[in-house]
Protein backbone atom coordinates (compact mmCIF):
# COMPACT_ATOMS: atom_id res chain seq x y z
CA UNK A 1 0.00 0.00 0.00
CA UNK A 2 1.69 3.04 -1.33
CA UNK A 3 1.26 6.42 0.80
CA UNK A 4 0.01 9.39 -0.25
CA UNK A 5 3.79 10.57 -0.82
CA UNK A 6 4.95 8.03 -2.69
CA UNK A 7 2.20 7.97 -5.22
CA UNK A 8 2.76 12.36 -5.20
CA UNK A 9 6.25 11.30 -6.20
CA UNK A 10 6.03 9.07 -8.72
CA UNK A 11 2.86 11.07 -10.23
CA UNK A 12 5.10 13.97 -10.75
CA UNK A 13 7.97 11.71 -12.65
CA UNK A 14 5.19 10.05 -14.80
CA UNK A 15 5.62 6.98 -13.01
CA UNK A 16 1.70 6.19 -12.25
CA UNK A 17 -0.26 3.45 -14.01
CA UNK A 18 -2.75 4.83 -16.60
CA UNK A 19 -5.92 3.67 -14.28
CA UNK A 20 -3.86 4.70 -10.94
CA UNK A 21 -3.10 7.98 -12.42
CA UNK A 22 -6.61 8.97 -13.05
CA UNK A 23 -7.56 7.69 -9.28
CA UNK A 24 -5.01 9.66 -7.69
CA UNK A 25 -5.60 12.77 -9.59
CA UNK A 26 -9.30 12.45 -8.62
CA UNK A 27 -8.12 12.25 -4.58
CA UNK A 28 -6.49 15.60 -5.00
CA UNK A 29 -7.96 18.84 -3.29
CA UNK A 30 -6.84 21.23 -5.67
CA UNK A 31 -6.04 19.46 -9.00
CA UNK A 32 -5.20 22.41 -11.22
CA UNK A 33 -2.64 23.56 -8.20
CA UNK A 34 -1.48 20.18 -8.49
CA UNK A 35 -1.03 20.26 -12.15
CA UNK A 36 0.63 23.50 -11.82
CA UNK A 37 3.45 22.48 -9.05
CA UNK A 38 3.92 19.20 -11.29
CA UNK A 39 4.50 21.70 -14.53
CA UNK A 40 6.79 23.77 -12.25
CA UNK A 41 8.60 20.63 -11.19
CA UNK A 42 9.25 19.15 -14.88
CA UNK A 43 11.06 22.66 -15.65
CA UNK A 44 13.20 22.74 -12.86
CA UNK A 45 14.13 19.25 -13.46
CA UNK A 46 15.29 20.58 -17.24
CA UNK A 47 17.27 23.25 -15.97
CA UNK A 48 18.84 21.58 -13.46
CA UNK A 49 20.05 18.62 -16.08
CA UNK A 50 21.51 21.19 -18.01
CA UNK A 51 23.32 23.17 -15.82
CA UNK A 52 24.93 20.47 -13.64
CA UNK A 53 26.20 18.88 -16.65
CA UNK A 54 30.16 18.33 -16.44
CA UNK A 55 31.75 21.31 -18.49
CA UNK A 56 34.00 19.43 -20.82
CA UNK A 57 37.97 19.79 -19.19
CA UNK A 58 40.14 21.25 -21.38
CA UNK A 59 43.23 19.58 -21.78
CA UNK A 60 42.00 16.33 -19.80
CA UNK A 61 44.79 14.11 -20.83
CA UNK A 62 47.83 16.17 -20.01
CA UNK A 63 46.01 16.82 -16.76
CA UNK A 64 45.91 13.25 -15.91
CA UNK A 65 49.71 12.81 -17.35
CA UNK A 66 50.68 15.47 -15.06
CA UNK A 67 48.45 13.89 -11.61
CA UNK A 68 49.72 10.31 -12.52
CA UNK A 69 53.72 11.59 -12.49
CA UNK A 70 52.92 13.46 -9.73
CA UNK A 71 51.99 9.98 -7.82
CA UNK A 72 54.92 7.99 -9.30
CA UNK A 73 57.07 10.76 -7.42
CA UNK A 74 55.79 10.48 -4.15
CA UNK A 75 56.13 6.46 -4.42
CA UNK A 76 59.09 6.09 -6.00
CA UNK A 77 60.52 2.83 -4.76
CA UNK A 78 57.40 0.69 -4.99
CA UNK A 79 58.19 -2.03 -2.68
CA UNK A 80 56.65 -5.83 -3.88
CA UNK A 81 54.14 -7.17 -1.68
CA UNK A 82 56.19 -8.58 1.34
CA UNK A 83 55.67 -12.66 1.53
CA UNK A 84 56.07 -15.10 4.36
CA UNK A 85 58.32 -17.11 2.12
CA UNK A 86 60.61 -14.75 -0.07
CA UNK A 87 62.62 -16.97 -1.93
CA UNK A 88 66.10 -14.90 -0.72
CA UNK A 89 64.91 -15.29 3.14
CA UNK A 90 64.40 -18.96 2.53
CA UNK A 91 68.26 -18.83 0.84
CA UNK A 92 69.38 -16.99 3.83
CA UNK A 93 67.96 -18.85 6.19
CA UNK A 94 69.08 -22.25 4.31
CA UNK A 95 72.90 -20.24 4.42
CA UNK A 96 72.61 -19.87 8.22
CA UNK A 97 71.36 -23.27 8.91
CA UNK A 98 74.45 -24.77 7.27
CA UNK A 99 76.76 -22.68 9.63
CA UNK A 100 75.11 -23.71 12.68
CA UNK A 101 75.22 -27.37 11.05
CA UNK A 102 79.07 -26.68 10.53
CA UNK A 103 79.63 -25.40 14.04
CA UNK A 104 77.78 -28.05 15.33
CA UNK A 105 79.66 -30.53 13.94
CA UNK A 106 83.17 -29.78 13.84
CA UNK A 107 83.04 -28.00 17.34
CA UNK A 108 80.09 -29.47 19.56
CA UNK A 109 79.36 -32.88 18.24
CA UNK A 110 83.10 -34.33 19.18
CA UNK A 111 82.43 -32.98 22.67
CA UNK A 112 79.25 -35.07 22.64
CA UNK A 113 80.53 -38.07 21.66
CA UNK A 114 84.06 -38.20 22.81
CA UNK A 115 84.26 -40.11 26.38
CA UNK A 116 84.56 -37.54 28.94
CA UNK A 117 87.63 -38.18 31.50
CA UNK A 118 90.29 -36.03 32.57
CA UNK A 119 92.21 -39.02 30.93
CA UNK A 120 92.26 -37.58 27.58
CA UNK A 121 94.38 -34.88 29.43
CA UNK A 122 97.36 -37.18 30.39
CA UNK A 123 100.61 -37.52 28.38
CA UNK A 124 101.69 -41.20 29.36
CA UNK A 125 104.38 -44.04 28.21
CA UNK A 126 102.16 -46.86 27.22
CA UNK A 127 105.41 -49.12 26.26
CA UNK A 128 108.78 -48.59 26.78
CA UNK A 129 112.03 -51.36 25.65
CA UNK A 130 115.71 -50.77 26.15
CA UNK A 131 117.41 -52.34 23.09
CA UNK A 132 120.63 -52.80 25.52
CA UNK A 133 119.66 -55.37 28.40
CA UNK A 134 122.15 -52.97 30.21
CA UNK A 135 120.56 -50.35 29.86
CA UNK A 136 116.76 -49.29 31.66
CA UNK A 137 114.01 -47.70 30.39
CA UNK A 138 110.97 -46.17 33.08
CA UNK A 139 107.91 -44.47 32.92
CA UNK A 140 106.35 -42.45 35.51
CA UNK A 141 104.29 -39.37 36.09
CA UNK A 142 105.51 -36.14 35.92
CA UNK A 143 105.11 -33.50 39.13
CA UNK A 144 101.24 -32.18 38.68
CA UNK A 145 99.79 -35.51 37.23
CA UNK A 146 99.53 -34.38 33.42
CA UNK A 147 102.79 -35.38 32.24
CA UNK A 148 104.85 -38.21 31.93
CA UNK A 149 108.39 -38.94 32.24
CA UNK A 150 110.24 -41.72 30.02
CA UNK A 151 113.39 -42.25 32.13
CA UNK A 152 116.45 -43.83 30.30
CA UNK A 153 119.06 -45.30 32.37
CA UNK A 154 122.66 -45.13 30.95
CA UNK A 155 121.76 -43.45 27.55
CA UNK A 156 124.94 -42.33 27.30
CA UNK A 157 127.91 -40.32 27.24
CA UNK A 158 128.65 -37.86 25.05
CA UNK A 159 132.31 -36.01 25.66
CA UNK A 160 131.87 -32.02 26.12
CA UNK A 161 134.35 -31.39 23.63
CA UNK A 162 132.56 -33.81 21.03
CA UNK A 163 129.57 -31.13 19.55
CA UNK A 164 125.89 -32.10 19.50
CA UNK A 165 125.24 -29.33 17.41
CA UNK B 1 68.50 -12.11 -4.98
CA UNK B 2 70.76 -11.84 -7.95
CA UNK B 3 73.09 -9.93 -5.93
CA UNK B 4 72.93 -11.41 -2.76
CA UNK B 5 73.70 -15.00 -4.00
CA UNK B 6 77.33 -14.16 -3.99
CA UNK B 7 77.63 -12.47 -0.65
CA UNK B 8 75.83 -15.33 0.96
CA UNK B 9 78.53 -17.59 -1.24
CA UNK B 10 80.98 -15.38 0.95
CA UNK B 11 79.42 -15.56 3.97
CA UNK B 12 78.88 -19.37 4.30
CA UNK B 13 82.86 -20.05 3.06
CA UNK B 14 84.52 -17.67 5.69
CA UNK B 15 81.77 -19.11 8.21
CA UNK B 16 83.36 -22.97 6.97
CA UNK B 17 86.71 -21.45 6.63
CA UNK B 18 86.71 -20.06 10.26
CA UNK B 19 85.03 -23.47 11.83
CA UNK B 20 87.57 -25.41 10.27
CA UNK B 21 90.35 -23.39 11.59
CA UNK B 22 89.29 -23.43 15.03
CA UNK B 23 89.04 -27.18 14.62
CA UNK B 24 92.27 -27.96 13.29
CA UNK B 25 94.33 -30.39 15.38
CA UNK B 26 97.56 -29.14 17.00
CA UNK B 27 101.10 -29.95 16.20
CA UNK B 28 103.97 -31.23 18.66
CA UNK B 29 105.97 -29.13 19.86
CA UNK B 30 109.29 -30.60 20.30
CA UNK B 31 112.44 -29.39 22.38
CA UNK B 32 116.07 -30.26 23.35
CA UNK B 33 117.29 -29.05 26.33
CA UNK B 34 120.66 -29.31 28.35
CA UNK B 35 120.29 -29.53 32.13
CA UNK B 36 123.02 -28.76 34.15
CA UNK B 37 123.79 -27.44 38.18
CA UNK B 38 125.48 -24.26 38.35
CA UNK B 39 126.23 -21.98 40.92
CA UNK B 40 124.45 -19.41 41.06
CA UNK B 41 121.54 -21.36 38.95
CA UNK B 42 120.89 -19.37 35.31
CA UNK B 43 117.22 -18.80 34.72
CA UNK B 44 115.83 -20.48 32.32
CA UNK B 45 114.88 -19.18 28.52
CA UNK B 46 111.57 -17.47 27.92
CA UNK B 47 110.51 -21.13 26.02
CA UNK B 48 111.46 -23.38 28.75
CA UNK B 49 110.05 -21.24 31.75
CA UNK B 50 106.49 -23.19 32.22
CA UNK B 51 109.07 -26.06 32.32
CA UNK B 52 111.66 -25.51 34.69
CA UNK B 53 110.20 -26.34 37.87
CA UNK B 54 108.99 -29.74 36.34
CA UNK B 55 112.74 -30.33 35.00
CA UNK B 56 114.07 -29.42 37.98
CA UNK B 57 111.79 -32.01 40.52
CA UNK B 58 112.60 -34.78 38.47
CA UNK B 59 115.98 -34.30 36.91
CA UNK B 60 117.57 -32.61 39.78
CA UNK B 61 119.44 -29.93 37.86
CA UNK B 62 118.80 -26.18 38.52
CA UNK B 63 119.97 -24.50 35.03
CA UNK B 64 118.41 -24.86 31.80
CA UNK B 65 119.46 -24.11 28.03
CA UNK B 66 117.25 -24.86 25.34
CA UNK B 67 119.67 -26.19 22.56
CA UNK B 68 116.62 -26.39 19.67
CA UNK B 69 113.12 -26.34 18.91
CA UNK B 70 110.34 -26.51 16.80
CA UNK B 71 106.34 -27.34 16.37
CA UNK B 72 105.49 -29.70 13.37
CA UNK B 73 102.20 -31.11 12.53
CA UNK B 74 102.87 -34.69 12.01
CA UNK B 75 100.02 -36.81 9.88
CA UNK B 76 99.60 -40.04 11.02
CA UNK B 77 101.23 -42.79 9.28
CA UNK B 78 103.98 -39.89 9.16
CA UNK B 79 107.43 -39.79 10.87
CA UNK B 80 109.66 -36.79 11.54
CA UNK B 81 113.08 -36.28 13.43
CA UNK B 82 112.81 -34.25 16.32
CA UNK B 83 115.54 -31.36 16.71
CA UNK B 84 118.66 -33.61 14.90
CA UNK B 85 122.17 -33.31 16.46
CA UNK B 86 124.93 -34.85 15.38
CA UNK B 87 125.26 -37.53 18.22
CA UNK B 88 121.36 -37.89 19.50
CA UNK B 89 117.86 -38.34 17.23
CA UNK B 90 114.49 -38.89 18.25
CA UNK B 91 112.27 -40.32 15.98
CA UNK B 92 108.46 -39.98 16.11
CA UNK B 93 106.20 -42.25 14.18
CA UNK B 94 102.53 -40.80 14.27
CA UNK B 95 100.39 -44.29 15.20
CA UNK B 96 97.19 -42.14 15.51
CA UNK B 97 95.59 -38.90 15.78
CA UNK B 98 92.70 -36.85 17.23
CA UNK B 99 91.43 -33.95 18.45
CA UNK B 100 92.91 -34.12 21.75
CA UNK B 101 95.94 -36.17 21.63
CA UNK B 102 98.89 -38.11 19.71
CA UNK B 103 99.79 -42.05 20.05
CA UNK B 104 103.08 -41.94 18.71
CA UNK B 105 105.93 -44.46 18.43
CA UNK B 106 109.54 -43.05 19.67
CA UNK B 107 113.18 -44.11 18.72
CA UNK B 108 115.72 -42.88 20.46
CA UNK B 109 119.58 -42.94 19.11
CA UNK B 110 122.71 -42.12 20.81
CA UNK B 111 125.59 -41.97 18.22
CA UNK B 112 123.72 -43.78 15.59
CA UNK B 113 122.70 -46.54 18.08
CA UNK B 114 119.50 -47.46 18.80
CA UNK B 115 119.20 -47.13 22.56
CA UNK B 116 115.32 -47.13 23.08
CA UNK B 117 111.56 -47.63 21.79
CA UNK B 118 108.57 -46.66 23.42
CA UNK B 119 104.88 -45.99 22.34
CA UNK B 120 103.57 -42.82 24.13
CA UNK B 121 100.10 -40.89 24.47
CA UNK B 122 100.52 -36.99 24.24
CA UNK B 123 98.08 -35.05 25.27
CA UNK B 124 97.46 -31.42 24.54
CA UNK B 125 99.24 -29.47 27.37
CA UNK B 126 100.85 -32.43 29.24
CA UNK B 127 104.84 -32.84 28.08
CA UNK B 128 106.85 -35.73 27.72
CA UNK B 129 110.20 -35.88 29.13
CA UNK B 130 112.66 -37.87 27.57
CA UNK B 131 116.06 -38.12 29.46
CA UNK B 132 118.90 -38.81 27.33
CA UNK B 133 122.64 -39.15 27.53
CA UNK B 134 124.78 -37.20 29.26
CA UNK B 135 126.85 -34.47 27.79
CA UNK B 136 129.97 -33.00 29.56
CA UNK B 137 128.91 -31.71 32.64
CA UNK B 138 124.96 -32.20 31.65
CA UNK B 139 122.27 -34.11 30.41
CA UNK B 140 120.45 -33.74 27.53
CA UNK B 141 116.43 -33.81 27.64
CA UNK B 142 113.80 -34.03 25.26
CA UNK B 143 110.54 -32.31 26.21
CA UNK B 144 107.32 -33.14 23.32
CA UNK B 145 104.52 -31.05 23.94
CA UNK B 146 100.82 -31.14 21.85
CA UNK B 147 100.33 -27.54 21.20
Amino acid sequence: MKTFEEKYTAWLDGALEEQERVEFEASLPDREDALRDREDWRKLRGLMRESVAPEPMPHGDFLNSQVLAAIGREQPASRPARSWFPVGRLAWSGAFLLAVAAVFSAVILPGITRTPGEDQYISKIIAAHATDPKLGAYAFAAPGGKGAVLWVQDAGYIPANEGIR
Amino acid sequence: MGREFPRMIRWVAAVVMLVAASARADGIWSALVLATNEHPPKPAPVELKSFSQGLRTVFGYNTFYLLGAKQKEILKGSEVWIVPTKQVFLKVRCLDRTEVDYRVQLELYVKKKLVVTSEARLARGAPLYIRGPSWGRGRLIFILEVR
